[in-house]
């Protein structure tokens, strides 16, 4: 008898098993859930200090965040320039938190300014309230590729980031530009999935 | 009563199991499979079995380091690195570095360090993206007169 209930409770959970993945709930969840939401909950600011705050992504970007989890039919990974405007849609949209920003703006132009060059220099450093961007002028893409190896084997800066090339800088000029994208050290960067 | 409770612990017990998540395609890398920079041979690195160690004394704050690649398919990993500080006054840290092929598209993630305990210790490096055709490699600080890398998750 008591076999029989142990094979009616596997037989049941068979069914919960077979009904979870059929209904895609998981995958669902996934989908929709902001990829850095949950991580930037706990964050660190740059001197160290842990806070429980929970950073939202800004409402602007909620339609954003869930209509780009879903990979494009097809093309199940996405390039470095889609990450990149990803990135940037959600820079735009985050509100700024004043005191880390001009804290972080003027802790990563000292660590960027180690590494400049004439080949290579930060142009523009904006913080916001989970997100960095820094633009670089560069004398070509190789010096681009050289000044982040470098600033990467000695940086100071501790956060996750994502760097991509452009072909020229905003405004026309000619030169190579590179943009980085840094996030709060702590958090995770909010990539489209 | 007892047979329902037996019952009821089948069903969660394999509702759990289930839902854990798989790690079918986990690799891992010895921290030996690395080599220095900017040195490629620095002598300061000696192995042991899988791990890699800074042999070398040095002023308390200063590291070597150690590039460890991993292959890897493109998509989206959260490495873990297992390492230990040199036992009395230095750190090791670590970071996932993700390059495209052209070496334009850079994704990294944040940098966790140990304590200086010798014990391994295991850092979540967070989150790296690698793109179609693109490589994974880890870069560690391993502390002066000891620190250790063991391994690399991905």
């Amino acid at each position: 008898m008591k076999v029989g209930f142990l094979l009616a409770g596997l037989f049941l959970s068979a069914m919960v098993f077979w009904l979870l993945h059929e209904s895609g709930a998981r995958s669902a969840w996934e989908a929709t859930t902001p990829p850095g939401a949950v991580a930037a909950a706990r964050t660190v600011d740059s001197a160290g200090r842990t806070s429980e705050r929970i950073v939202s992504p800004p409402p602007a970007l909620a339609v954003i965040a869930s209509s780009d989890h879903a990979p494009p039919p097809g093309d199940a990974e996405l390039s470095s320039d889609d990450q990149r405007a990803h990135l940037q849609a959600w820079f735009a949209g985050e509100r700024t938190d004043t005191a880390w920003a001009v804290a972080s703006q003027r802790a990563l132009h000292d660590d960027f300014e180690r590494f400049a060059s004439a080949d290579a220099r930060p142009r523009d450093i904006e913080c916001r309230s989970s997100l960095c961007r820094i633009v670089l002028t560069l004398s070509s893409p190789e010096a681009g590729s050289r000044f982040m190896e470098s600033w990467l084997h000695e940086r100071s800066w501790t956060g996750p980031g994502f760097v991509a090339t452009q072909d020229t800088s905003p405004g026309g000029d000619p030169r190579s530009s590179m943009i980085v994208f840094l996030g709060r050290p702590g958090t995770e960067l909010p990539y489209a999935q | 009563m007892t047979k329902i409770t037996t019952a009821l612990f089948a069903t969660l017990a394999t509702v759990a199991i289930s839902g854990a998540p798989m790690r079918a395609d986990a690799e891992v890398q010895p921290g030996m499979a690395g080599h220095g920079w900017p040195n490629h041979f620095d002598t300061c690195f000696t192995s042991s079995f899988a791990l890699m160690r800074n042999s070398c004394a040095g002023t308390v704050g200063s590291t070597h380091l150690l590039i460890v690649p991993i292959a890897t398919n493109a998509g989206t990993y959260h490495p873990v690195a297992r390492a230990t500080g040199n036992g009395s006054n230095g750190g090791t840290d670590c970071q996932g570095i993700a390059t495209n092929s052209s070496g334009g598209g850079v994704s990294f993630t944040q940098v966790v360090a140990t304590t200086s305990s010798s014990a391994v210790q295991q850092l979540s490096l967070g989150t790296v993206v690698v793109p179609s055709g693109g490589v994974l490699h880890f870069e560690c600080h391993l502390a002066q007169g000891g620190g250790q890398l063991i391994n690399i998750e991905r």
